[in-house]
């Protein structure tokens, strides 16, 4: 278990202009599932350009993240117990979190102004609208960078690693344990909120967690 | 003349050239063909031609969303005409992503291509509960009530929809696809049809409808 010096790190908040986010070209290609050699590449190339500004001036960028202890697993529950306060419950996770001293809890979110954005182009045009959503997509990408680089260098100066992201939904995570990942974090100063089904509101935000457990020797 | 200039119609739609596929459809009404001869012999070719290629992986999502561009573009011109002439439709479709997913862009291109495929459909949009499925089905007289579902969270309630739709008796067949969807998941909470994406949808719904 953690020792007292590595038990906390208070919740830390992320906040971006949307300038200075970058876009990675070829993450777009992949999330628009087309091949990087297209026989079209560079009007498809063209064509993303004509829709980024457009998702960027929308763009209302904010991350946080807290990396808390763990602190039991109920190997019985098949469940992970993290800051005294949220339970993880389920085979993906527990299996993921196997090892694992700390888990880095996070949460990131373009918006609301680029949902209704996001909702009226596909209304008017379907491939503008399938566009922007990879482009917002991709965008998310950037910002989970950002967190992920904070996340690794707190680790990498007490010797731990991190894991691969996992987020609730997936993988055998059910999404219900969104309300646990939500109660690690301060989600009312992001305006992402939580629908009956667990969605998030914004829908262009991504939650999860990193495992850290010690470096191989 | 008619012969021809319907099948540049199908190349511009095949090509995404929606100008192109506006023009090439003024031209045909004007030279007096029908909105539905437009419609079966030049859109539903091309459109057809756009489904081969996407299933054998010739093309991509966003190029069938151009093809589709095109398409609406001309559709946009015969709908009106179509509506007036009672011209007997391929069927209809009832269309939803189902109570609580809030995730369209795969719905969306299914009804593209149905659309294209001739057939009338009713987009009921996101977070669709059984309750506007079942008054959907019955107001519109509906063949086909389709559904769609992005994560294993949500793709449970298909099972809801379908029961409630036998349940009030409804003839309607049902279809169901998105990431989550296997066939077997579909065979166990009897729907009709399952697809694995938009061109299979237009096969599997006309199959259903034995067009």
């Amino acid at each position: 278990m953690p020792t007292s010096t590595e038990r906390e790190m208070p919740l830390v908040e992320l906040r971006f202009s949307a300038n200075e986010l970058e876009l990675d070209l070829a993450q777009v290609f992949k999330l628009l599932k087309l091949p990087r050699q297209h026989p079209q590449a560079e009007e498809w190339r063209r064509r993303i350009a004509a829709v980024v500004p457009r998702v960027r001036e929308r763009l209302e960028p904010k991350a946080q993240y807290r990396i808390v202890p763990i602190e039991a697993r109920l190997p019985e529950r098949q469940t992970v117990v993290l800051a005294g306060e949220a339970r993880f419950t389920g085979r993906g996770v527990y299996r993921r979190l196997a090892g694992c001293r700390h888990a880095a809890a996070f949460l990131l979110t373009l918006g609301h102004r680029l949902d209704s954005s996001l909702r009226q182009c596909n209304q008017d045009d379907p491939l503008d609208g399938y566009l922007s959503d990879c482009v917002a997509a991709a965008f998310t990408h950037s910002v989970l960078r950002r967190i992920e680089r904070e996340v690794r260098q707190w680790a990498e100066a007490r010797r731990l690693q991190l894991t691969p992201r996992y987020s609730p939904g997936y993988h055998g995570w059910p999404l219900q344990d969104q309300r646990p990942l939500f109660s690690l974090l301060q989600t009312e100063t992001m305006n992402v909120k939580l629908n009956d089904q667990f969605f998030m509101i914004p829908q262009k935000s991504v939650s999860g967690i990193w495992g850290l457990k010690p470096e191989k020797a | 003349m008619h012969k021809e200039l319907l099948q540049q119609l199908a190349q511009a739609v095949i090509d995404g050239n929606k100008d192109q596929a506006e023009t090439l459809t003024n031209q045909l009404l004007d030279a007096g063909l029908e909105a539905k001869a437009i419609l079966d012999n030049g859109l539903m070719p091309g459109m057809d031609v756009v489904g081969q290629r996407f299933r054998d992986n010739l093309i991509f999502v966003p190029e069938v969303l151009i093809a589709a561009r095109a398409m609406k573009a001309s559709l946009a011109i015969l709908e009106p005409l179509l509506a007036a002439s009672n011209a007997p439709q391929v069927g209809t479709v009832v269309i939803g992503t189902v109570k609580g997913d809030i995730h369209d862009i795969g719905k969306n291109i299914v009804i593209m291509m149905l659309r294209g495929a001739g057939f009338r459909v009713v987009d009921l949009g996101i977070d669709t509960p059984a309750e506007k499925f079942l008054q959907a089905a019955r107001e519109e007289n509906a063949d086909i009530v389709g559904m769609s579902a992005l994560l294993t969270t949500t793709m449970g309630y298909m099972k809801t929809v379908i029961e409630r739709l036998k349940a009030e008796g409804l003839r309607v067949k049902t279809m169901v696809g998105g990431a989550p969807i296997s066939p077997a998941f579909a065979e166990q909470i009897g729907a009709d049809g399952y697809a694995k994406n938009a061109a299979e949808a237009v096969d599997k719904a006309k199959a259903l409808l034995g067009v």
